[in-house]
This record gives C-alpha cells, sequence and structure tokens, in this order.
C-alpha cells in the first residue's frame, strides 16, 4: 500500500462560513467548519473521516469535489503525475477533472431528483459530458444497475418506488456512471439499516476491487469506518486531532479526543465486561473555538500550555504512519478501544 | 429472587386502516416487563417498534391506527390495568400517561414546544400531576435538571430549547420524563439522533437513574449494539411480529431465529476485520407480505413448509422463545 502514489494532496484547507447579522446582513463572524487541514490519500486505499456533528467533515468532502468555494489552501489532484491544484481550475478543466471525482451524499431521498426516472439519473453525467450516444447511454445505465444490484427493468421507475438502500444503489451507480478514480463517500450507508447497509459496504468493497477505486468515507459510525478503512483522520472542530492507519488507531489512539470516541462506541457485546467511558461536556462553538489546543475545554489531560498554545499534527515516534496534534501524544498513556492503556 | 411483574403485553395487534389496504403495524406482539429491568426492542425500520410503544402509551393516530386485539395489562400494585381497554383520552389512562409510563422520542424536539422555557415545560408536568404549587414546581424542575446532568440548572431552567444542544435537549426531556417518578419509562431511540459521545453520556445517565430511581426502562432501538448493553432482555422485532425473546447475553451468543443471527453478522465490530454478512433482500412491504415466515424470502435456511404456513414462537431453551420452524421439535411455547 505505502508505495502506491498520491492521488490527492490537501494542504492547509481553510473553509470559513460568514455569520450575517441584521438588516444590513453585515458579517459579524466566521464559523471556522474547516480551519487548516492537510492530509493525502494513496491511490486505491479508503481514508476514513470521522468526529461529531458539525466538526466539519462535509466541507472538506464538498471542498474536493469543489461543491464549496474554500477560504484558503489548496487541494491537489494526481493528474498525469502532475500535483495540480485544482482549486486554481477554469470551468472547462474543472468538468474534465470532476469526471474522475465523484461524490456519494448521505440521504438517497433527497439527492436523487424525484421528476426523473432512473435511467435518466444515472444517464445524466453522461449527457452533461457529452460521451456516447442516447443508446450507448442507456446501455451503460444498464450495466450500472445490475452492477449495483438492481434489476435494469425497472429503468423507468421513478425515485420514490424504491427503498432507502435500493436509493443508496442508484446513487452509487450515478457516481459510477463516468469511470471514476476518487469518490467522496459522504455518510453513505448512515441512513440505511443494518441487512442493508452490510449489502452496501460490500458492494462498496467490491467496487473498490473491480475499479481500482479510491475514497474518502465520511461517518459518524466507528465501526463502520474502522470496516472500511485503511487509514482513519479524526476531525475535531474544523481540525485533525489524528490520522493513523485503522488497525493502529483502535489499539493505540494518539490523541485524548480519539481515546474518548472509542471509550463512547456501546460495546454490543454482553460479555465483554468493556465499560463506556463516556466524555465529559459538549462541543465548543465553531465560531469561536478554545485558544489553544481546541479540545482543552473537554480534554482530561489538558495543562496550562493546552490553554495557550496550539499543538501541530506531527508524526509519533516509532511509527511512520500515525500522527497525532496534541502536546502530549508521546507520553501521555491512552485507552484502547477495549479499556486497556497501551504500553504493556 | 422473583421478579415482580409490571407490564404484560399479550397477542397485541395495533392495525392501521390506510387508503391502500390495512398496515398490521404490530400483529400478535407478546412480552413481560417486570419491575425496574430494561427490557431491549430491536428490529429494522418499520417493523413496528414505534407503534408498540405508542400503543402502550395509547398515544397512536386514531381512528387510522388502532389496537384492534389484544390485551396490555399494566400492574398497579394489586390492581391490574388492561391499557387496551382504555380510551385514549379518558381520565384513567391520562393518569398513567406522565404518572406511571412516561415516554422518551428520538426527536427530543417532538416532546418540546419551542416557545416556552424548559422549566415552564417541566412544571407543566409535576402540576398537573403532582399537585405541587408553583414555587415547588420550580424547584423540583431545577432538581431534575441537575439530577440529568445539566450545569448550572438553576440558570438553564429558563432558556428555550433552541438554546440548548442536542444532548442537552434529550436530557431535559428525560427529566420531563422523570419527573413524576414514573414506574416505566419508554425510550423509543432516544440516542439515535446524537453523536456517539452524547450517546454515552446519555445511555450512563439512564443507567444512573434506573439505579438511584429503581423504573422499568422499555429500551428502542435499532442499534444492537446499544441494546448489548442497555438491555437484561431482548426483543427481536421483524414485520410486526416478535421472532425472537430471550435473555440479552443468549441473544448474543445462542441466537435460534436466523434473522437475529443474520443482524448480528451484518454488523461491523471494532476489530473484526472480516468480510460482512449481511442479510439478503429488503423487508417485504407490510401490504403485501409474503405466505408463511415473513422472513422466508430471505433466509438461508427456508424449507418448503417455510414458505406455507407461519411458524409458531417456539421455547428453545429457558425463558428463550423462537418463532422458527427449525426449532419445531422443541414443542410450542407459551410467550
Ligand atoms: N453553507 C454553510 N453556511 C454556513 N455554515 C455552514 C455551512 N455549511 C456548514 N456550515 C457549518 O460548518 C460546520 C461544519 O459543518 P459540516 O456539515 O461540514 O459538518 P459535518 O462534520 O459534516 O457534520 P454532520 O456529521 O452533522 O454531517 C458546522 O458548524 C455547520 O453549521
Ligand atoms: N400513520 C400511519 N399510517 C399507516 N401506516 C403506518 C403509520 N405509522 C406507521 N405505519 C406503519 O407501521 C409499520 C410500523 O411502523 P413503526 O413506526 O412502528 O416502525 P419502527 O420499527 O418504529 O421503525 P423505525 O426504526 O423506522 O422507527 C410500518 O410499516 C409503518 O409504515
Ligand atoms: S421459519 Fe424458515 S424461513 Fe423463517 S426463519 Fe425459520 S428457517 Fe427461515
Ligand atoms: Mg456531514
Ligand atoms: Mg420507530
Amino acid at each position: 500500500m505505502s508505495q502506491n502514489n498520491i492521488l490527492l494532496q490537501v494542504e492547509d484547507l481553510k473553509v470559513h462560513f460568514p455569520i450575517r447579522k441584521g438588516f444590513l446582513r453585515r458579517t459579524v463572524g466566521y464559523v471556522k467548519a474547516v480551519d487548516g487541514v492537510s492530509f493525502f490519500i494513496r491511490e486505491g486505499e479508503t481514508l476514513g473521516l470521522v468526529g461529531e456533528s458539525g466538526c466539519g467533515k462535509t466541507t472538506v468532502g464538498r471542498s474536493i469535489v469543489r461543491l464549496v468555494d474554500p477560504t484558503a489552501g489548496q487541494v491537489k489532484y494526481n493528474r498525469n503525475e502532475h500535483m495540480d491544484n485544482i482549486l486554481d481550475y477554469e470551468r472547462p478543466a474543472m468538468k474534465e477533472v470532476r469526471k474522475e471525482i465523484q461524490i456519494i451524499f448521505q440521504d438517497p431521498y433527497s439527492s436523487l431528483d424525484p421528476r426523473m426516472p432512473i435511467r435518466d439519473i444515472i444517464t445524466q453525467p453522461l449527457d452533461i459530458h457529452q460521451v456516447g450516444t442516447r443508446k450507448e447511454r442507456t446501455q451503460r445505465a444498464k450495466e450500472l444497475m445490475e452492477r449495483v444490484g438492481l434489476s435494469a427493468y425497472h429503468m423507468n421507475r421513478y425515485p420514490h418506488q424504491f427503498s432507502g438502500g435500493q436509493r443508496q444503489r442508484l446513487g452509487i451507480a450515478r457516481a459510477l456512471t463516468l469511470n471514476p478514480k476518487l469518490i467522496v463517500c459522504d455518510e453513505p450507508v448512515s441512513a440505511l439499516d443494518v441487512s442493508v447497509q452490510a449489502q452496501v459496504l460490500n458492494m462498496l468493497e467490491d467496487l473498490q476491487d473491480e475499479f481500482g477505486l479510491t475514497y474518502l468515507f465520511v461517518a459518524h459510525d466507528l465501526s463502520v469506518v474502522e470496516h472500511i478503512s485503511d487509514r482513519i483522520m479524526v476531525m475535531y472542530l474544523g481540525k485533525i486531532v489524528e490520522i493513523a492507519p485503522a488497525a493502529t488507531i483502535y489499539l493505540t489512539p494518539g490523541h485524548p479526543y480519539t481515546e474518548a470516541l472509542l471509550g463512547s462506541i456501546p460495546s454490543g457485546d454482553p460479555r465483554s465486561g468493556r465499560k463506556r467511558r463516556p466524555l465529559g461536556g459538549t462541543v465548543p462553538d465553531p465560531s469561536n473555538p478554545p485558544v489553544g489546543c481546541n479540545f482543552n475545554t473537554r480534554c482530561p489531560y489538558a495543562t496550562d500550555l493546552c490553554r495557550s498554545e496550539e499543538p501541530e499534527l506531527k508524526l509519533l515516534p516509532g511509527s511512520d504512519e500515525q500522527y497525532a496534534a496534541c502536546h502530549y501524544a508521546e507520553n501521555l498513556n491512552l485507552r484502547s478501544f477495549y479499556g486497556e492503556p497501551q504500553s504493556s | 429472587m422473583k421478579k415482580e411483574m409490571l407490564l404484560e403485553v399479550s397477542n397485541l395487534k395495533t392495525h392501521f386502516f390506510t387508503d391502500d389496504g390495512v398496515v398490521k403495524a404490530v400483529d400478535g406482539v407478546s412480552f413481560e416487563i417486570h419491575k425496574g429491568e430494561t427490557l431491549g426492542v430491536v428490529g429494522e425500520s418499520g417493523c413496528g417498534k414505534s407503534i408498540t410503544a405508542q400503543s402502550v402509551m395509547q398515544l397512536l393516530p386514531y381512528p387510522k391506527g388502532r389496537v384492534v386485539e389484544g390485551s396490555i395489562l399494566y400492574h398497579q400494585g394489586e390492581n391490574v390495568i388492561d391499557i387496551a381497554a382504555l380510551k385514549p383520552a379518558s381520565r384513567g389512562m391520562r393518569r398513567l400517561r406522565g404518572n406511571e409510563i412516561s415516554m422518551v422520542f428520538q426527536e427530543p424536539m417532538t416532546s418540546l414546544n419551542p416557545v416556552h422555557t424548559i422549566g415552564r415545560q417541566i412544571m407543566e408536568v409535576v402540576i398537573e400531576h403532582q399537585n405541587l404549587d408553583k414555587k415547588r414546581a420550580k424547584e423540583r424542575a431545577v432538581e431534575m435538571l441537575s439530577h440529568v446532568g445539566i450545569s448550572a440548572p438553576a440558570q438553564r431552567v429558563d432558556e428555550y430549547p433552541h438554546q440548548l444542544s442536542g444532548g442537552m435537549r434529550q436530557r431535559a426531556v428525560i427529566a420531563m420524563g422523570l419527573a413524576c417518578d414514573p414506574n416505566l419509562l419508554i425510550a423509543d431511540e432516544p440516542t439515535t439522533a446524537l453523536d456517539v459521545t452524547v450517546e454515552a453520556q446519555i445511555l450512563e445517565l439512564m443507567n444512573k437513574l434506573q439505579d438511584d430511581l429503581g423504573m422499568a426502562i422499555m429500551f428502542i432501538t435499532h442499534d444492537l449494539g446499544v441494546i448489548g448493553e442497555m438491555a437484561d432482555r431482548v426483543v427481536v422485532m421483524y414485520s410486526g411480529k416478535v421472532v425472537e425473546y430471550a435473555e440479552t447475553d443468549k441473544i448474543f451468543y445462542e441466537a435460534h431465529h436466523p434473522y437475529t443471527q443474520g443482524l448480528l453478522k451484518s454488523r461491523p465490530a471494532i476489530g473484526r476485520h472480516q468480510r460482512l454478512v449481511p442479510v439478503t433482500g429488503t423487508v417485504p412491504n407490510p401490504l403485501y407480505l409474503p405466505k408463511g415466515c415473513y422472513f422466508a424470502p430471505r433466509c438461508p435456511h427456508a424449507m418448503d413448509i417455510c414458505r406455507e404456513t407461519e411458524p409458531a414462537m417456539f421455547a428453545v431453551g429457558e425463558k428463550h422463545w423462537a418463532k422458527c420452524w427449525l426449532h419445531a421439535e422443541k414443542g410450542e411455547g407459551t410467550a
């Protein structure tokens, strides 16, 4: 895995949404939805992205497909061995790149146009990019429907005639129409029942193997993310607090917030004897984040240093893949998912 | 230790009479809840969990939805009341609702009025049910807010719902539900809309309140992980019917029904890097239910009889029942 090419490199990405008030809609402040985020994704890997509601996951995903305009930073995408900042692209060039970068949304209900028969929904990207004849497009729609486990016989139906799981499959089929390389999956299974969720997760894994896809997989359910990801990125209040391989992160978390997330997961096994370890407090207001480390208001290990100086995301000693943004990342003996401290 | 019976639901049928036909949302459901215990109710979307709860609370959208058969016996000391025989708006039902049984919903705003302060809403509950004067009622509201872990309760009591975070709102709703010291709290997906960290706080809180106050909880969720932590016993529902009923440990380690087994294998678990084994297909349309066992079209073990005749609840172990022909030889149970 680690020798694979880097497909996407995000550098110091910032997305600040203005807060407007009053008759003149004057800007009175900014929601720092994403505030200096840097990471990369290798070709063919799945990078998971987790964090609490409002921490900026969707905004990161939407910045990559340019559905929101970042305030600052770069999104570099590997095109023919060149890392181009696609935020600089003008329309025609962006249109080309958008063939390769697709997005799947959380809500299979609102992301499909209810007035369009599903053949048109799936072929729409082909129409926009003027690929193939009408007959070829219909043929492609047929193939894709069968590939995601739906009968092509239903091509003339409308979205409301499908169940939530089937609609999510339609969303996936549409994202695949143009043979993309990278798919931003924004909570693709969060609205689904477990049995259907498992079907869709398996399908995403199969499609990845078959077409060599790369995923940025956003979810708030850590067990889902841990299942599907090669590496996991944890966000808190617009910033990355940790990035590490999936197999590392639940055994030896590198950041107190990751520890807290792991401690919050219900064990789901009455015999495990594992005790939940809830985190106190609530997420601070993103328009007025704490000074220093933005987790300091809830962190059980916070010191004066944490309340004054912001920690950098840095590589942990003894690892070539685990990064954490905590002043004490090297000294804390954080608990694993199972509840044991890691040094043993 | 002999457990005292609190709620006995037998052969409950709640149907919806819609323009397209009859939806048998709850169709012959039976279970028991003892004093102080937690009964988990689990199953996928549309299986009838919420309608079961709303039947117990008599909060159905009458006349479209109504209890057409069965009994809901509530044990009030020596007294036994059949809720199914009470009128939703009757005095008897109103007294049960709020005094003896209260409910917490998935979305806290369903229970909160956006234009009134949190304190006023809790006060209304205690004034109606406990005959307290305004001053005492307000003290009680502050006390309850502090009980559910809301900091600075004396100040929060005068705040409006929109001033609270999602987790705090759900705490406030729980405070409202517990203000009258009920014997049974029905929690319908109380943490589903919350982040995992907030969920953990709320679950912890519910466990603590149960230890302190001794109420029984009917805990509805689609999340087996949460069930594993919260429930003493579990009812697994599928298409309006109970398909398995046992102690939590047995559900997790000795599941007998193919649907329960399928749910367990569908679930990703931390540290277990195996391919998921999903239940294939989807739940049937409630207006066009299959013949025989409703699970047969998705069941990997389905036999001819499954596609013809509905199985009974067979006893498969001590206080353990499964509605599946694979276990017919064990003889019919009584659950
Ligand atoms: N268009 C917008 N205008 C103003 N604020 C926004 C906008 N979109 C998002 N925000 C704010 O930015 C922050 C991050 O939102 P985002 O949707 O990225 O979070 P998220 O991590 O995806 O959360 P969730 O888990 O709830 O989907 C939030 O505080 C949100 O309210
Ligand atoms: N007002 C209504 N009119 C007609 N049918 C209804 C009505 N309310 C619920 N139903 C049907 O009753 C069945 C059971 O619904 P219920 O809300 O109890 O499911 P649930 O198990 O709580 O699902 P979820 O996990 O999605 O909350 C479903 O088939 C649903 O469509
Ligand atoms: S009765 Fe038959 S179809 Fe139904 S669950 Fe059992 S084996 Fe499967
Ligand atoms: Mg989001
Ligand atoms: Mg429900």
